[in-house]
């Protein structure tokens, strides 16, 4: 009966399975996949982290700065995101703020063989053609214990703090033909501090708690500049985004966060319905560099999303994770729920399920 | 291997970040705007009492699209979140469900609101159309005059709601930036002073702006005021 309930809980996309760790000294050198993502929402993680295709995101924010114009009336919202593994949040803290003892550290190979957390706060002002966003917290952090016979663990920690500013107006101005296209760029502003390493339980013991987990800072000052064409007179209103990401200078550079420019570029449909809005989109990303490890297909990310009255229903795709999320929301609250199918990077074979819920307060 | 530890001037963001995005926060042209005006077109043509009817039609259409919207969702949503809650084992996703539950039947209550009782425009129309006529005056002006009346009503009343907000605004946006600049919190202060600009930049929209009420009653033409003196058949003074 057990055995039934948890398949039944599989495939309706509830519950954690842990994830068993691999008996071997493989730590990740690199960022792990999961934690590379630039907007930490709802909706992003629900549409498979597609930008560029789509013009307003279901929460009512705008990722794609130069479908600014389409936004008619402007908004406030705070919103508050935070993935399963809460627990962990102390810990994150911790590991990056505060002083470590090695009482701190031994307690970690007493964790679960994976922990991971995300979580971020943050304002958004989204208004026609200009839109703010202020994020004061934002964390992610992941724990993994390898090698049970002498166990090792790899951690990662990193808490940032950003600001942007997006603008975006049509070029109707300069030529009635040009009425279908549309420009936008976006200002950020980032200061990122983190922990990246990996030690064993003897190490633990005897080193310098701080020699194991230095702590690294980074500031940043991005330009990400978007073209985008939109037809809505067409029965499916195609539309059509290019955009450039990562222009601009980070300081020091390191290998874990490269941050390189790069092109994507999107593709959206919205079919028309006789209840309800549908919307359809196709991004493909890193078309210079590409993800790390990955193929042609890592490329490429999809989303839907189906919109009805007060709910907002998202499925989304890309190499890491298969998505699914809804959103309710009337008047001033919204709050949002998101199911994760994430693939293992240390044992393609298995995944993991993770739930992230959303609250907003809109004015 | 380099031990960085962090000071409390690495964890700012130095002052010449902040006060560039301030400046420029502060001085974007104002794009919250109050909600376009997609009816007060091309009114000069029509008399307010056609104006008035076109503007009750045009917002019932809408009451009963977007009613049975929030009725349909509200209860798929009920019916989702119900089930889910009991289901769910994880903390946050019960509290998202419960209030998931919550929206849902508001919804159905509001979107009933919408279908069920008609919009002030459509309750005045027929308040006219089933008042008696006076024998002394033509029907058609009676009811061009009293929708005049009512179409100023309103946009004097959108005119005091727009002078509340800019003031609420305005005052809201002055303690963001009172409380921004005595707290010793940097991220607290930073956030003051977000949403202190954002409130700012509302204030100065709806003061600068004007509602779709009062764009309506600025185009449409004052009805003649006729009147009759004398016997039925006598003269007619115009002004």
């Amino acid at each position: 009966m057990k055995r039934l309930r948890d398949l039944i809980l599989f495939f309706a996309f509830i519950g954690p399975l842990s994830v068993f760790a691999v008996p071997t000294e493989f730590a990740f050198e690199r960022v792990p996949s999961r934690f590379e993502t630039l907007e930490l929402t709802a909706g992003s993680r629900a549409l498979g982290e597609t930008c560029y295709s789509f013009g307003t995101m279901p929460d009512g924010t705008v990722c794609n700065s130069a479908f600014l114009p389409e936004v008619t009336q402007g908004s406030l919202m705070g919103r508050v995101f935070l993935g399963n593994g809460y627990a962990a949040l102390t810990a994150a803290n911790q590991m990056v703020y505060q002083p470590i003892s090695k009482e701190f550290l031994q307690s970690l190979f007493e964790h679960q063989n994976v922990t991971s957390l995300e979580a971020h706060v943050g304002l958004v002002f989204t208004g026609p053609r200009f839109s703010a966003a202020f994020s004061p917290y934002r964390v992610q952090y992941l724990s993994e214990v390898h090698n049970p016979n002498f166990p090792v663990v790899a951690v990662h920690a990193a808490v940032e703090r950003s600001f942007s500013f997006s603008s975006g107006f049509t070029l109707e101005e300069l030529s009635g033909q040009l009425s279908d296209f549309s420009v936008g760029t976006r200002l950020r502003l980032l200061e990122r501090t983190y922990v990246h390493g990996t030690f064993s339980l003897f190490q633990a013991l005897t080193d310098n708690p701080r020699d194991l987990l230095p702590v690294q800072i980074q500031k940043g000052i991005f330009v990400d500049p978007t073209v985008a064409w939109a037809k809505k007179d067409l029965k499916w209103s195609p539309r059509v985004s290019l955009g450039v990401k990562n222009l601009g200078h980070l300081f020091p550079q390191t290998s874990l966060y490269p941050e390189r420019p790069d092109f994507g570029f999107g593709f959206g449909l919205e079919p028309p319905l006789e209840v309800g809005q549908l919307k359809l989109g196709l991004d493909v990303v890193d078309l210079i560099h590409g993800p790390e490890g990955g193929g042609a297909l890592s490329r490429f990310r999809v989303g839907s999303t189906y919109h009805l009255g007060i709910m907002d229903m998202m499925l989304g795709w890309n190499k890491s994770a298969v998505s699914a999320g809804v959103q309710f929301g009337i008047q001033v609250v919204q709050v949002g729920i998101v199911y994760e199918f994430l693939r293992s990077e240390l044992n393609e074979n298995t995944t993991e399920n993770r739930i992230a819920t959303e609250f907003s307060v809109r004015l | 291997m380099k031990i960085q530890q962090k000071t409390e001037s690495q964890r700012n963001f130095p002052f010449g970040f902040r006060l560039f995005y301030f400046s420029i926060l502060l001085s974007l042209p104002l794009s919250w705007s109050i909600p376009r005006a997609t009816f007060a077109e091309d009114l000069e043509s029509h008399s307010a009492h056609e104006v008035l009817q076109q503007k009750a039609s045009a917002l019932e259409a809408e009451n009963q699209k977007n009613g049975w919207a929030y009725i349909l969702s509200g209860g798929l949503a009920l019916g989702i979140s119900i089930p889910a809650y009991y289901l769910s084992q994880d903390l946050f996703a019960k509290v998202v469900y419960s209030v998931g539950q919550t929206v849902s039947v508001g919804a159905v209550g509001y979107g009933s609101y919408l279908v069920l009782l008609d919009n002030d425009y459509r309750r005045f129309e027929k308040v006219i159309e089933q008042a008696p006529a006076q024998s002394t005056k033509p029907f058609s002006d009676q009811k061009d005059q009293l929708s005049y009346l009512f179409l100023k009503e309103n946009a004097q009343r959108s005119r005091n709601i727009r002078k509340i907000r800019v003031i609420t605004h305005s005052l809201t946006a002055a303690l963001n930036f009172v409380n921004g600049a005595t707290t010793s919190q940097r991220e607290l202060q930073t956030a003051l002073y977000f949403i202190g600009g954002v409130n700012a930049l509302a204030a100065l929209s709806f003061g600068f702006g004007s509602s779709e009420e009062e764009k309506i009653s600025e185009s449409i033409k004052k009805p003649e005021l006729a009147i009759l003196a004398g016997p039925l058949v006598g003269f007619c003074l115009h002004f």
